[in-house]
């Protein structure tokens, strides 16, 4: 069954930082795929992790997020670095229960009348831990571990079918 | 931000407590290891939000750290349920933000932390723990507590993730409570700033095993 949507996390998924929480607003754009803080701290997008964006973008999947950490963080990042118009309906949330921000995410997705049925679901997330409580409470989405099951985030476009 | 204050040392205790079971008391089975927070490898940090009216009403997050937490859990390899966890003590008059002024007036006005320096967080219950565990495997919990500051008692759930491997118990654990739901009403100054009742408290600790 073709993937109709992907969930990313953020941290040590989607960029090169192992926490944004801990950084300071306002960002400072450095470059297409860098942002700085206030006190000189670099958050930078993982090689391909445009280019995967857009290819998913391009091939009408929907893209979201689900990460536990402080959304007004997050989603200064995204715009500094000119990514929200991605994300639909983007999770960020205080807590790391990523089954919950799931579960609510495709139940708003099936209130605008996009319901999609788990196999159509691919989560990417760097902790194990994170992708088993998703499967244990939501069934079989499909997930891939960062750094584990893929070492670049290109290789996920072979995942998609 | 006054009240973040005594949220954040409420979350520090329960993060530490959410590693294990939850128990008034460790008590030591024949399994069981003791575990002891050490304090100056962990950090308790709180956050709020905050409109700055003289800045354009810009949004800043007032970030607090201390890392004067005392605590420990007795952990049974074997038979993880059998865990337990003590009760965490934090000295919330130790928070530091990147203002002085804010940490003095946290102090003496609105937290009080110079009057009433210590919180306590009492667990009842984590949901959660497993039936074995695999040496390093990462675990997500919830623990639910008793959380005095200042004299007011509140019960308060953590999430939790923690790890043990060898000698080390590691862990992070966040929480979001309302600054009223502990007696204090938001901080609010005419013209200069408003925060939010919403204080976002995260403990991220190390302990290590003891005699």
């Amino acid at each position: 069954m073709a993937i109709k949507l992907v969930i990313f996390d953020c941290d040590h998924t989607l960029w090169e930082h192992h926490d944004v929480a801990a950084t300071r607003p306002p960002f400072r754009r450095l470059d297409q795929d860098t942002v700085e803080d206030a006190r000189g701290d670099r958050v930078r997008l993982f090689p391909g992790a445009r280019e995967v964006l857009e290819a998913l973008r391009a091939r009408g999947i929907k893209i979201s997020i689900a990460s536990w950490n402080l959304p007004e963080i997050v989603f200064q990042i995204f715009e500094a670095l000119g990514l929200m118009d991605y994300f639909t309906r983007p999770k960020v949330e205080f807590h790391p229960r990523k089954d919950r921000m799931i579960a609510s995410l495709l139940g708003e997705l099936a209130a605008d009348g996009i319901a999609l049925r788990p196999e159509e679901v691919l989560f990417v997330d760097d902790r194990q831990v994170m992708l088993e409580t998703v499967r244990q409470a939501l069934g079989p989405i499909r997930t891939l571990q960062a750094g584990v099951d893929i070492s670049d985030l290109r290789d996920l476009l072979a995942h998609l079918d | 931000m006054r009240r973040l204050a005594p949220i954040t040392i409420a979350v520090l205790c329960v993060l530490a407590i959410g590693v294990l079971p939850a128990s008034r008391k460790p008590s030591a089975g024949p399994a069981a290891q003791r575990f002891v927070i050490v304090a100056e490898e962990s950090q308790v940090t709180y956050r709020v939000a905050e409109t700055l009216f003289r800045d354009g009403n810009r949004l800043n997050i007032a970030v607090g750290t201390t890392n004067t937490i005392h605590g420990e859990i007795t952990v049974d390899r074997s038979t993880p349920r059998n865990s337990r966890v003590g009760t965490i003590t934090i000295d919330i008059s130790t928070f530091r933000t990147d203002s002085t002024r804010r940490d003095r007036a946290i102090r003496e006005r609105w937290l009080e932390s110079a009057r009433f320096p210590v919180a306590e967080f009492r667990p009842t219950s984590v949901e959660g723990l497993p039936a074995s565990y695999t040496e390093g495997q990462e675990l997500l919990l919830r623990v639910t507590g008793e959380l005095k500051v200042r004299g007011v008692v509140r019960p308060t759930t953590f999430d939790l993730s923690v790890v043990l491997a060898g000698e080390t118990l590691r862990g992070r654990a966040s929480a979001a409570v309302l600054m009223t739901d502990f007696g204090f009403d938001p901080p609010s100054i005419l013209g200069i700033l408003r925060s939010e009742n919403e204080v976002r408290l995260e403990l991220r600790f190390i302990a290590r095993s003891a005699p």
